[in-house]
């Protein structure tokens, strides 16, 4: 009926109706005139009116006896069992007997769906959904309609877990995580070729099945694929039930929000990083909170106009859920955070841009960019600056970095390559008087190269990390020495570099040259930068720890009390450079007899690192072992042990069980309770954690050793336990040397221990072998450890009556101590 | 599906709807209709021989639930909207089942006076004509078809669907008069309704 006639025949009857029927007759020949059609069709609508039927004044009721869908019957199928229901429609899994018989999943759409347009375009999307030929999409194999009149579909039987549940059972690491998304991602882009969206793409529609032991994608269920549209980049049209159905939680906000237009292929993009993401961090990014029913503002925003947290940034604030789903993923929280930090998060936010147009074009563009990820180059989803693609770089090649110093020294020789490129350019502009741009461009290469030689090349290599006694020495006296003299036009480029050689020669436990390159930083820094730019604060800061290090505690707390003060001034007082100078001031204070000083710091600023920092962060574990040392010296073994303790629980959840940290915190706890005399405590904890270090890192790793070095100790006191404490010290003696260097500051510490464990054992003569290694080792470069050496050398001397060696000895050690002294 | 877990995707799904996407609405569509399905299955289970169930009834259970006693609540437009629908999709899909079932799945065996044949239950294909005369409602005059659904599916009063859709009372009470002769010279019109597999 055309809408003009509904409406006139809507009106008359309006009127006609509420007039009294004897009046009726009259009113509709003078309402419809000579409109005869018109006047019939009235007259009609007016007696329905009189006698409705029944129907319309009885509320439906719903049967109780009607036949389960489930008896439906589709001929050439055997229906063997229920496999999942949904809105729209049942899934069975079926046996297909002719022409061939094979196990199929055949889906079975709900009646009330059934419109003869949702028929039309379930046969159409079918069609098409059969042409699909792509190893990570489930085919499609036939459609129809059953005797009852239901649509069916079958398609390939795909018997798997759903990407989620197989990653976290399998607990896969995020790399083969992000492994299983790339099929995925390409079976897409071949969905999207070929016209056709998914629009419903969740985990549970990504099963993966183990196909010749390999885990395979599966992307199922284009049930609601929708073919796209010419016009409008394929909009959901007018709402016929059973066309179209989204999960929430997986929606772009243009599926969310119909005043964004259509859907098209960027849609898909963005509910596959929704995947990705809850691969990744467990959660979804935009789901709320399980404990809180979402208001209808709190929806709305995040739904249209909230972007998502940071990858990263979510799992940081997850809780005890984020080492939960870290654990799945075979790690840590702190290292999946590592791992999500910079290109991943980048990655995932490209794909989960609100604005389309923001977004990757494309499933393949995603799955490129993820495929670059994986091979550490640098990712479309960033903006390419210096320092990032160095560290891509850096990350290439960091296989052949462990490897050894030959890459290492290459990978330096090429940043400073790269460094002394810019320079160049820098010069040419300089004649064109730039001066000003020369100083920006000039600040912005020294912090890139300082960034990138801190948090990523020297990190992957500092002792902190321990295990890698690669010649990293030697490539860095390799770079160290092409800084030479190749600055000389920007002092603030050498700063940096020469800053963070400092650094890493400090971190390396390699004192002398770590001392040159800070000393001749700090003359750099005071002739060319003003006593507050944050260049000369952080040179300054790296030589107070050095020198405190090197054993010159009061020189090195005067050089720190000052760079505290102003770099609470320029950083902020809760700033991690101000808690870091803070925290090695405070180890300055500590050597002093009286505590007090370093107490009062550790206990105004551990408080600041534990809440600005986090409690597991590495500076506030740090402080926590500082706290206790404290009060070790204190000699309240409680206290110390408490703090311990509490500082293990946290590295080892934060950490893991086997880092450097947690190994030292580890060591320290069984030290206070050895010295509190609970040996079986001490016993026990160490190894347990030893037991844990061999299984995960070997038994000949450097943590496996410095354990089993704590367990000598336990154990050596015991006259019941002597066999086994030889035994164990014979193995030591071997293994170590084997595992550092000769004269790596762990083996040199590790022979200074066990002479000492030697002495008490009355061994006098393997004790004084041991020593002298360490004497030989550090005789040119003195520090702590080698007067400690010769004081106990002297010692034994004495003791096996060796009179004239213990004065040599003594002579020895003065000479030594007046020459560190003189040093500074 | 633990019963929290389908009241948090219904009350996310609500909210989205009502931001107006027809997606969205679909969504939730999905889930209402999965949820009284479920609802109705329990309560069926539970009927004494002879006792039946109201579909109204059902939808009035799924309100409560869902608005958790909030009658103010904004998202009550959606949800009376979507659980319309579903409702009237189970209802279709009983009909249906039940027709298939009577007739063999055939129209040659429908009787015509089925159509007249006053009974307490309306029979299923009066039911299915009555569907596919409030789809034709629905393509000319979607406004009035939406006062039909309701009234009839969700069985709300004059009052309540003149607020919901923002109309007067007098405005509904005259759709709905209208709406069911219009709607009963269409089922006369169309004559037996179709069914899956017939048609087309």
């Amino acid at each position: 009926m055309n809408p003009d006639r509904y409406e006139l025949l809507k009106r008359l009857f309006d009127t006609a109706s509420t007039t009294p029927v004897a009046e009726r007759e009259a009113v509709v020949a003078e309402l419809c005139g000579g409109d005869h059609a018109l006047r019939e069709e009235l007259r009609r609508l007016l007696e329905h009116d009189q006698h409705p039927l029944d129907i319309f004044d009885a509320p439906p009721e719903i049967d109780p006896d009607g036949a389960p869908l489930d008896s439906v019957e589709v001929p050439g199928y055997a229906i063997q069992h229920r496999i999942g229901e949904g809105g729209f429609g049942i899934v069975y899994a079926a046996l297909q007997l002719h022409p061939i018989r094979r196990s199929v999943a055949l889906k079975l759409i709900k009646h009330g769906f059934a419109s003869p347009t949702t028929r039309h375009r379930f046969t159409i999307e079918c069609d098409a959904l059969a042409r699909l030929d792509h190893p990570s999409i489930a085919r499609v194999f036939d459609a129809g309609t059953t005797p009852s009149g239901h649509l069916f579909c079958t398609m390939e039987l795909i018997d798997g877990a759903s990407i989620c549940d197989y990653a976290n059972d399998r607990q896969l690491t995020a790399t083969q995580r992000i492994e299983l998304m790339i099929p995925v991602c390409e079976a897409m882009q071949h969905a999207h070729q070929r016209g056709i969206l998914h629009r419903d793409l969740k985990p549970s529609n990504i099963l993966v099945v183990e196909n010749a032991g390999k885990p395979l994608p599966k992307v199922i269920d284009f049930g609601i694929a929708k073919i796209r549209d010419d016009d409008g980049g394929g909009t959901a049209g007018p709402t016929l039930s059973g066309e179209f159905v989204g999960t929430p939680v997986y929606m772009s906000p243009e599926q969310a929000d119909p005043e964004r237009g259509g859907l098209d292929t960027r849609s898909d993009v963005y509910s596959l990083a929704v995947v990705l993401y809850e691969l990744l961090t467990g959660t979804a990014p935009l789901q709320s909170s399980a404990a809180t029913r979402p208001s209808l503002e709190t929806v709305l925003r995040t739904l249209r106009e909230e972007d998502p947290p940071l990858a990263s940034t979510r799992l940081r604030d997850l809780g005890e859920a984020g080492d939960l789903h870290a654990r799945r993923c075979g790690t840590h929280r702190d290292t999946l955070l590592r791992t999500l930090r910079g290109d991943l998060d980048r990655i995932l936010a490209m794909a989960l841009e609100r604005d389309r147009s923001r977004r990757y074009e494309s499933p393949q563009q995603l799955g490129a960019d993820l495929s670059r990820f994986l091979r550490d180059e640098a990712v479309l989803a960033r903006s390419p600056t210096t320092s990032y693609l160095l560290r891509k770089f850096a990350r290439r090649h960091r296989g052949k970095l462990i490897l050894g110093a030959t890459a290492l020294t290459l990978l330096l020789l090429g940043v400073v390559g790269t460094t002394i490129g810019l320079v160049h350019a820098l010069e040419a502009r300089r004649t064109a008087k730039l001066e000003e741009e020369r100083a920006r461009l000039e600040a912005r290469i020294s912090g890139e190269i300082a960034a990138f030689l801190n948090e990523d090349l020297l990190a992957s290599v500092s002792p902190e990390g321990l295990g890698i006694d690669v010649s990293v020495r030697e490539a860095l006296d390799v770079a160290a020495e092409r800084v030479e003299g190749r600055f000389a036009e920007m002092p603030a480029v050498e700063i940096a570099l020469r800053t963070t050689l400092g650094s890493t020669y400090r971190k390396l436990g390699v004192i002398p040259p770590s001392l040159r390159h800070l000393e001749r930083a700090r003359t750099l820094a005071e002739q060319n930068l003003g006593p507050d730019d944050p260049r000369r604060l952080r040179a300054f800061l790296e030589l107070g720890a050095a020198l405190y290090t090197a054993g010159h505690p009061q020189e090195s707390a005067s050089i720190l009390r000052d760079v505290l003060r102003r770099s609470e001034q320029v950083f902020g007082s809760r700033s991690k450079e101000s808690i870091a100078a803070a925290f090695h001031l405070a180890s300055a204070y500590a050597e002093s007899p009286d505590q007090r000083d370093a107490r009062a710091l550790v206990d105004r600023w551990l408080p600041i690192s534990r809440s600005h920092l986090g409690p597991s962060h590495p500076q506030t574990l740090r402080f926590a072992f500082g706290l206790g040392q404290i009060h070790l010296v204190e000699r309240d073994l409680d206290s110390a042990s408490r703090v311990f303790e509490q500082a293990l629980t946290q590295a080892r959840s934060a950490l893991g069980p086997t880092h450097r940290l947690t190994l030292m915190l580890t060591n320290e706890h069984a030290k206070t309770l050895r010295r509190s005399r609970q040996f079986a405590a001490a016993e026990q904890l160490l190894r347990n954690a030893w037991a844990a270090a061999t299984q995960r890192l070997g038994a000949r790793h450097p943590t496996t050793l410095i354990l089993q070095s704590g367990l000598l100790s336990c154990i050596y006191r015991d006259p019941k336990r002597l066999k086994e404490t030889d035994a164990l010290l014979d193995e030591m003696l071997v293994a170590w040397p084997r595992v550092f260097r000769a004269d790596h500051p762990t083996l040199l510490q590790f022979w200074f221990d066990t002479a000492t464990i030697l002495e008490r054992m009355r061994q006098f003569e393997r004790a004084r072998e041991l020593l002298h290694k360490v004497v030989r080792a550090l005789e040119d470069a003195p520090q702590p450890l080698v007067l400690h050496a010769m004081r106990s050398l002297e010692g034994l001397a004495e003791r096996t009556g060796a009179r004239g060696e213990a004065r040599e000895w003594q002579a020895r050690y003065q000479r030594a101590a007046a020459r560190l002294k003189r040093q500074h | 599906m633990p019963e929290d877990r389908v009241n948090g995707d219904l009350t996310a799904a609500l909210h989205a709807a009502s931001t107006g996407s027809a997606e969205a609405e679909e969504a939730l569509f999905g889930i209402v209709y999965d949820d009284l399905r479920r609802m109705a299955k329990l309560r069926l289970a539970r009927l004494q021989p002879g006792q039946t169930l109201q579909a109204t009834a059902l939808v009035h259970e799924a309100w409560l639930k869902i608005a958790n006693g909030d009658k103010d609540w904004s998202g009550r437009a959606q949800f009376f909207g979507v659980v319309s629908r579903a409702m009237r999709n189970i209802l279709v899909d009983d009909a249906r089942r039940k027709a298939s079932v009577k007739h063999g799945g055939g129209l040659a065996r429908m009787s015509a006076e089925s159509l007249a044949q006053p009974e307490r239950e309306a029979s299923p294909l009066e039911f299915l004509a009555l569907h596919e005369a409030l789809e034709d409602l629905e393509r000319q005059d979607p406004r009035v078809a939406k006062v039909v659904m309701l009234r009839y599916f969700s069985g709300l009063g004059t009052g309540e669907i003149a607020g919901l859709l923002d109309l007067s009372e007098r405005t509904v009470e005259r759709d709905w008069r209208f709406a069911r002769s219009w709607l009963q010279q269409r089922m006369t019109e169309n004559g037996p309704p179709k069914l899956e597999g017939q048609a087309e």
